[in-house]
């Protein structure tokens, strides 16, 4: 469930925000890279890819 | 503070003394200079176990867990029922990552007080950590029927569920958590989740996950990712020390 990972991103594509969706995403991508949360990035790259491919 | 370490260099025995360091350094957060004033050998009885207790609570603020553990074991060879500091020992253990030894922990404080919300919320924590979230619920349970109000408890079950894919049971604990811990994001993030994205078409509400998912993000200063549910995740909250 890859809301678990960024929930307001997931919020935004729920309500078809897809910009603010993809983009909100991306930040919580960036963040994970430079705090080292390695964990969570398989997660929120494919977040990411789902809401760039439409998949809101 | 002062008076109390001048008094322990004049009379190291004075139990009241280490009591009141011990506990004027748990108020300010700090446990790293009262516990030294100890002497080596220093055990004390049954009266002493509370003053170790809370040298251990001190010390385990400050991230000294392996010095919070000596100290809850003078505490426990002073006073042998002494279910609180079992509790306590538990969470240091989780700290250090010794899981089975922290349930045996928690399952001996409950033994010793049967009615204990605290370790039965902390066993549920030490069981989830372990993958355990089936076994982990009742205990959560427990921790609730024995205190209603708990808001980690209701968080903790709620996300138990969550992770056994029980969303429409989760989301009432959820709702319970955020009531009840207004200014702790985790449970706001976790419901937007179900409410966003939720299987069950029923339990998805996209406006009300927005409008969660903003206020989560508003209380952790900007970002947006929760690790609930990512491998090595941690999912329990645990209350403050009270």
């Amino acid at each position: 469930m890859p809301a678990r990972s960024a929930p307001l991103a997931a919020a935004y594509a729920a309500n078809r925000q897809s910009t603010n969706a993809i983009q909100t995403a991306q930040r919580a991508l960036d963040a994970a890279l430079s705090s080292g949360q390695t964990n969570l990035l398989e997660r929120l790259r494919t977040q990411l890819k789902a809401y760039q491919s439409g998949q809101l | 503070m002062l008076e109390y370490t001048e008094v322990l260099r004049l009379q190291p025995g004075l139990a009241e003394a280490h009591n009141n360091l011990a506990n004027a350094l748990q108020r300010l957060g700090r446990g790293g200079g009262g516990h030294r004033a100890l002497p080596r050998g220093f055990e004390g009885g049954p009266d002493l176990a509370e003053t170790h207790n809370n040298l251990g609570v001190a010390l385990a603020a400050k991230g000294e867990m392996a010095e919070a553990v000596v100290h809850y074991g003078v505490a426990l060879r002073a006073k042998p029922d002494y279910a609180e500091a079992y509790n306590n020992l538990g969470n240091a253990m989780v700290s250090l990552g010794k899981l089975d030894q922290a349930v045996t922990n928690f399952l001996t404080a409950i033994r010793y007080r049967a009615q204990f919300p605290k370790a039965e919320n902390s066993l549920g924590c030490a069981l989830a950590m372990q993958g355990r979230q089936a076994e982990a619920i009742p205990h959560f349970t427990i921790a609730l029927n024995l205190k209603p109000d708990y808001g980690e408890a209701h968080f903790n079950l709620g996300a138990a569920l969550l992770l056994q894919h029980r969303n429409g049971e989760a989301i009432p604990h959820l709702e319970q958590a955020i009531r009840l811990l207004p200014d702790n994001p985790m449970a706001m993030s976790v419901l937007a989740g179900i409410y966003a994205t939720a299987e069950e078409s029923a339990l998805r509400q996209p406006a009300a996950a927005l409008e969660l998912a903003k206020r989560a993000v508003g209380l952790t200063g900007g970002a947006d990712a929760g690790a609930l549910g990512a491998p090595g995740g941690r999912v329990c909250r645990q209350p403050a020390i009270d």
